[in-house]
């Protein structure tokens, strides 16, 4: 199974766990502006009520122009994905989380490979779910597990564009042990602080400091396998 | 840490003369005039951002959030595709499952 799903590729997550113990059904679609502009008005707000997490102070309507002009900007591939809710009879999409990558980087584990890395994630609080304007999300409806479920995001684009799996991501300070303890409890590696970046900007403004983490290959398949059954 | 957004409103001000402290004009910025520029400008500002990837913000800028933006259209959001490759995937695994499924019902 391994070998198929780095050779052939995977299919994105289709269904989140929620507290009422139903699914709901959720997909990945590519970033666009509408996205990230509901995500500014409704989302970002709420998490810049907490200067204690990662993304607080993030614009994404600065980052997603990234996504829709570099196609054929061959650099380090940048793409944008969002995770949302369906509601096909309303014809609704209410973002979840929001994942930049960039598609093509040095791997952190061997410099001669490529990786994606995880440049920008995002989760809703689940105060912004259930707030909606016209389209609140109940309590028991909101999708659990959408860190993970982002997260797979990258891999997912990692296996399916013959990175193997491989994809790096740095832990943002501000989220302490804890965030750091729970990459590895998603099975990343952390690279020791002594270690040498990738040649590249960050080698230089930020190296290695005990916070890069990174899936190995046989990490990245088995947590892949592990969300199959939300495929 | 990202690229701050300070390295974005630098990059607005030093290619499009956009005032780096206004952060809707940079927004605007980025989401209309960066695509229409040529396509060595862009890759320029790209190469600048990145080279900013892991620095931190050397100022505060005071975020404008946009007022009644709608929820997406479900249709304008489609599903990305699966990978052709991971199509074949699924429909063996599919045919695999129903050929077991059918030798039990057999047994």
């Amino acid at each position: 199974m391994g070998i198929l799903r780095k050779r052939r590729g995977v299919s994105f997550v289709r269904r989140a766990p929620t507290k009422s113990g139903q699914d709901v059904p959720i997909h990945v679609a590519k970033m666009t502006f509408a996205h990230v502009r509901w995500w500014h008005s409704h989302v970002q707000p709420i998490i810049d009520h907490d200067p204690n997490r990662a993304d607080y102070g993030w614009n994404w309507l600065l980052y997603v122009p990234f996504a829709e002009i570099t196609g054929s900007v061959l650099i380090r591939k940048p793409v944008g994905y969002t995770v949302g809710l369906t509601d096909p009879e309303r014809d609704r999409f209410v973002p979840c989380a929001l994942v930049q990558l960039l598609g093509r980087v040095p791997a952190l584990d061997d410099h001669d490979r490529d990786g994606v890395f995880v440049w920008f994630l995002s989760t809703a609080p689940d105060e912004a779910l259930t707030t909606v304007e016209d389209h609140p999300i109940p309590v028991d409806q909101i999708p659990r597990r959408l860190g993970t479920i982002a997260l797979d995001v990258a891999v997912t684009q990692s296996l399916n564009e013959r990175r193997f799996g491989r994809t790096a991501l740095y832990a943002d300070e501000r989220g302490g042990e804890v965030l750091l303890q729970w990459y590895r409890r998603r099975g990343m590696t952390v690279l020791p602080d002594e270690a040498k970046l990738p040649p590249g900007p960050r080698r230089l403004l930020k190296p290695s400091d005990g916070r890069y983490c990174y899936y190995t290959v046989p990490a990245a398949v088995e947590a892949s396998k592990e969300l199959d059954s939300l495929r | 840490m990202p690229t701050p957004t300070t390295a974005f409103a630098d990059a607005a001000a030093k290619y499009g003369e956009v005032d780096p402290n206004d952060i809707e004009a940079v927004q605007e910025w980025f989401a209309e005039e960066l695509p229409t520029l040529p396509v060595d400008v862009i890759e320029q500002v790209i190469r600048d951002l990145l080279a900013q990837d892991g620095a931190a913000a050397d100022r505060e800028i005071i975020p404008v959030y946009p007022k009644h933006a709608p929820l997406p259209s479900l249709k304008l959001s489609p599903p990305v595709a699966l990978p052709l490759l991971a199509e074949d995937w699924k429909r063996l695994l599919q045919r695999l499952a129903a050929r077991l499924g059918k030798r039990e019902s057999n047994e």
